[in-house]
């Protein structure tokens, strides 16, 4: 993978970069701001570039050194300044990270790279499986999944509207089962199976946001919440096996649907019950109307930012209100 | 009185002689604390004092010959014996190693040289020399150490040990509690949660597939355990080598009837490379669905 730097002349970054370079697969395309026309990389997916004094005194030659991407590349801004405000307007231009040059080191500038990338994949949103088998060894290389560990859900505001992925889980017990268990078993293994799914959704990063009956509604929101939803529910489907088994001692299975959508959805803590949105709806949709037995099912607003070490593990099943529907039901073609 | 001693002895040593121990002359009888000394003396130098305070804490709990037996200071007795690295498991009913600083091989009871009935896995990675000769030892090295963490975690929750391992793969032991079923859940989790590590701590370019073999037979313990052979051992590593597809788990028929009833509707029986195997694959569920013409 190849990266843009653009440097001021006579930087120090050169050097430090070229130090990762031999330990990383990363290649560095160095440019000094100074000289133009500049030489850049066509396609690049990911520049660093050394502000000079602010934004204020580099935004113009930013700016420019933009308009020759075809794709707005992801920005990681090499600052001398400390100001928090000066970090912030860099953001809100576009760049993924913001580096103090006294912090330059070979760890930190590697987790810079790797969050830049997830950053853009996680934009990608619209990329086809096509455009992601290009290069598959390239895709693969960059496109590890991290879970998030450093997150709040308290920061998340009551009757606010968040972009979240949606997690459904509904459990069906066959007339069979209702006569053999009594009422209060059924009560005990459905908090079992609660308890079970919550404590793996949990490691995702994703929250139990409430819980029906025989069906649940978890949220994922944080870092790539589109692909720790997906695997959390890629585990919680094959795992199922070994909790009804293992855990449970059950000597019948229990079926059950998963469902994951991602859109805006109006959130509350605790009023869950008044709660309507359409991606909500959808999701129920979904999951009431399409899905069957056994089975897991995603949207495309899911499948199209998945991560390629994931998505040749559905297949597309078909088109239900207006989206399209992928099921996981594949071994990885990856390897 | 000596002689209900000498009883409480012979049952660890039948051939327990506190006459010939002592050195006093048959049928003269021996003072109760000179039979105690001796008989402590003499399981502790045959290191067989494991043995002996099983024997104290299960006549103390359960009585002896049809007597209730109080043991004076028992508690006392197993303070002092959690402090010797000792404890005392009622659910095996045995005095064993504490496990407390770290799982033991042996599982804290297994004698050198003794032979008991194990379930085992062999796991490897398909195509190591492959990913060794495509990639640079680092990324190698970091995944894989990853990868041995990931098995590691599964095995110890269910209560397996890892006997061998060599970089790519290697044999587990189950022994004791469902130690069958306990292998073949593990073996689930662990195709499971390869799906997990491959999306998120795998540092090569590829996806890492592994096979899984399972059989349940004998082996005689040794405390080198890279070093334990039989023919059950072999039978496993030839099962995951020659007759398991990639990513799928193989058992041999005859550990196949010790598995639980439901899983065992989930396997195949299938031919590979001449060995008739039972075979267990991810997704399981894909299973049903393709059953119920779905």
């Amino acid at each position: 993978m190849i990266i843009d730097v653009f440097h001021l002349p006579e930087s120090q970054i050169e050097l430090k970069l070229k130090l990762i370079e031999k330990v990383e697969n990363f290649k560095f395309n160095f440019i000094d701001i100074s000289k133009e026309p500049y030489n850049i990389t066509k396609n690049c997916e990911i520049i660093i570039f050394e502000e000079e004094y602010s934004y204020i005194s580099s935004v113009d030659t930013f700016d420019n050194i933009i308009k020759l991407y075809e794709v707005f590349p992801a920005v990681i801004i090499i600052t001398a300044g400390r100001d928090m405000f000066n970090v912030v307007r860099w953001m809100r231009k576009g760049a993924s990270d913001c580096v103090w040059i006294g912090d330059f080191t070979h760890e930190i500038l590697k987790n810079s790279i790797r969050g830049s990338l997830q950053y853009v994949s996680a934009k990608k949103i619209g990329v086809n499986k096509d455009f992601r088998v290009e290069d598959e060894d390239f895709n693969y290389s960059h496109q590890k999944i991290i879970i998030p560990t450093n997150y709040d859900w308290n920061s998340l505001e009551d009757n606010k509207y968040y972009d979240m992925v949606l997690m459904m889980i509904s459990f069906y017990l066959d007339k069979d089962a209702i006569g053999r268990y009594s009422e209060i078993n059924i009560e005990k293994i459905f908090d079992k199976i609660k308890e079970e799914i919550n404590s793996i959704v949990k490691r995702f990063s994703g929250q139990l946001w409430f819980w029906h009956n025989n069906s649940g509604m978890f949220t994922f929101y944080f870092g790539d919440c589109i692909n720790c939803a997906t695997l959390a529910s890629i585990y919680i489907f094959n795992q199922l096996f070994l909790i009804y088994i293992e855990n449970l001692k059950l000597n019948k299975l229990i079926d059950f649907k998963i469902s994951l959508h991602y859109g805006r959805a109006f959130y509350h803590k605790k009023d869950t019950e008044n709660i309507t949105s359409d991606m909500l709806n959808s999701i129920v949709h979904i999951q009431n109307q399409y899905a069957e037995i056994n089975s897991l099912y995603i949207t495309d607003a899911i499948y199209n930012s998945l991560s390629t070490r994931i998505f040749s593990l559905f297949t597309y099943v078909g088109e239900f209100e207006h989206k399209k529907i992928y099921r996981y039901n594949m071994q990885s073609e990856n390897s | 009185m000596t002689q209900d001693i000498q009883l409480f002895g012979r049952e660890i040593d039948k051939n327990l002689d506190l006459y010939e121990l002592t050195g006093f002359p048959r049928g003269c009888s021996i003072p109760r604390k000179d039979a105690a000394d001796q008989i402590v003396d003499y399981f502790f130098n045959t290191k067989r004092i494991s043995h002996l305070l099983e024997l104290i804490i299960k006549v103390h709990k359960f009585g002896f010959k049809g007597e209730k037996v109080i043991i004076h200071n028992i508690n006392h007795i197993i303070k002092e014996m959690n402090e010797c690295g000792y404890q005392y498991k009622s659910d095996l009913e045995k005095v064993v190693f504490s496990e407390s600083s770290g799982k033991r091989t042996d599982w804290g009871f297994l004698e050198e040289g003794k032979s008991y009935n194990f379930c085992f896995i062999s796991i490897d990675i398909c195509g190591n020399s492959k990913l060794v000769r495509k990639y640079d030892s680092y990324h190698i090295k970091e995944t894989y150490k990853n990868f041995k963490n990931l098995i590691t975690k599964c095995i110890l929750s269910r209560n397996g040990r890892i006997w061998s391992w060599e970089g790519d793969g290697g044999l587990v032991a189950f022994l004791l509690d469902d130690f069958v079923n306990n292998a073949v859940f593990t073996s689930i989790d662990i195709l499971n949660s390869l799906i997990i590590f491959n999306a998120t701590e795998n540092f090569l370019n590829e996806d890492i597939n592994i096979r899984i073999g399972i059989n349940a037979g004998q082996a005689e313990y040794k405390k080198s355990t890279n070093l334990i052979n039989s023919d059950s051992i072999e039978l496993t590593k030839e099962i995951e080598k020659k007759h398991t597809e990639k990513s799928t788990i193989s058992i041999s028929r005859h550990t196949y009837q010790y598995v639980n009833a439901l899983i065992r509707e989930f396997m195949v029986e299938k031919e590979i490379n001449g060995l008739s195997v039972y075979q267990l694959k991810l997704p399981i569920w894909n299973k049903i669905n393709n059953c119920e013409g779905k």
